[in-house]
């Protein structure tokens, strides 16, 4: 669970940057979004959501160093489509159960 | 003998390069625990498990309409970081010395319960901006109890 913490330490200029993500809008593409960003997300994966079984739904994380402390961020994205991002514990008090559950599931990408 | 040295060297030195990043580690570690709630768990669970991690000295109950809703207030470390004290002058023979101390930069995280059940919580600016309308009309509320509060 901790693994993309020390990784983050030893690759600390692959990090998101702060600021970086006021660039970003709903609706933008997956590629669209590493772009703005200008890094390969640390991990990627498609994700099922128990809720919205018909829609397809991915995610990305990536590790920001911000004042010294490494925080995980989760970019979810549904049929291609920047749907929301935030730190992990966002998704989880978010009032779509939707983006709970991505949250939920996010939570297990390593 | 010489090789074993100069690994020791080596290893000594690489350590002493990470150590700058061992307080980071356990403050971002500490985030982690914000990732294990989830909405409708029960305060005393919620209270275990953030006050293992982040200290908290304030509750409030505030009311919006016939609802009552419980508020802990815990404090979030965003940014250590450490003064060099000096004492003595180091003239006129004075030997002087340095002492360095660690400071933390904390802001509140609000954690609200409605019927003793995990709500929401967050910073008074996440209360501010929610899309949950129910949270968001508490924000002014929350601004001034907890400003009176401290």
């Amino acid at each position: 669970m901790l693994k993309w913490i020390l990784a983050a330490i030893v690759l600390s200029s692959c990090t998101l940057s702060p600021g970086s993500q006021n660039l970003l809008r709903k609706g933008m593409s997956q590629a669209a979004v590493h772009s703005v960003l200008g890094l390969e997300a640390f991990a990627s994966s498609k994700i099922e959501v128990p809720s919205d079984p018909i829609n397809r739904y991915s995610v990305d994380v990536y590790v920001s160093d911000e004042d010294a402390i490494i925080k995980k961020h989760v970019f979810a994205f549904r049929n291609d489509s920047l749907l929301y991002w935030g730190l992990q514990h966002e998704f989880m008090r978010h009032p779509s159960q939707i983006i709970n559950e991505i949250g939920s599931t996010s939570a297990r990408i390593q | 003998m010489i090789r074993a040295i100069l690994i020791a060297l080596i290893s000594a030195g690489t350590l002493c390069s990470c150590l700058p990043f061992v307080s980071d580690y356990a403050t971002s570690k500490k985030y982690l625990v914000l990732d294990s709630l989830r909405k409708g768990m029960p305060q005393t669970e919620v209270r275990r498990i953030l006050s293992a991690e982040f200290e908290s000295d304030t509750t409030v109950a505030v009311t919006d309409g016939d609802r009552t809703f419980r508020v802990d207030q815990y404090w979030l470390p965003t940014k250590r970081y450490k003064i060099r004290l000096y004492t003595g002058s180091g003239m006129n023979g004075q030997q002087s010395s340095s002492l360095d101390q660690l400071h933390e930069v904390q802001i509140p995280m609000l954690v609200l319960f409605d019927d003793g059940a995990l709500r929401y919580w967050g910073t008074v600016e996440d209360f501010w901006q929610t899309e949950d309308q129910a949270v968001a009309r508490l924000a002014p509320i929350l601004d001034e109890e907890f400003s009176r509060a401290q």
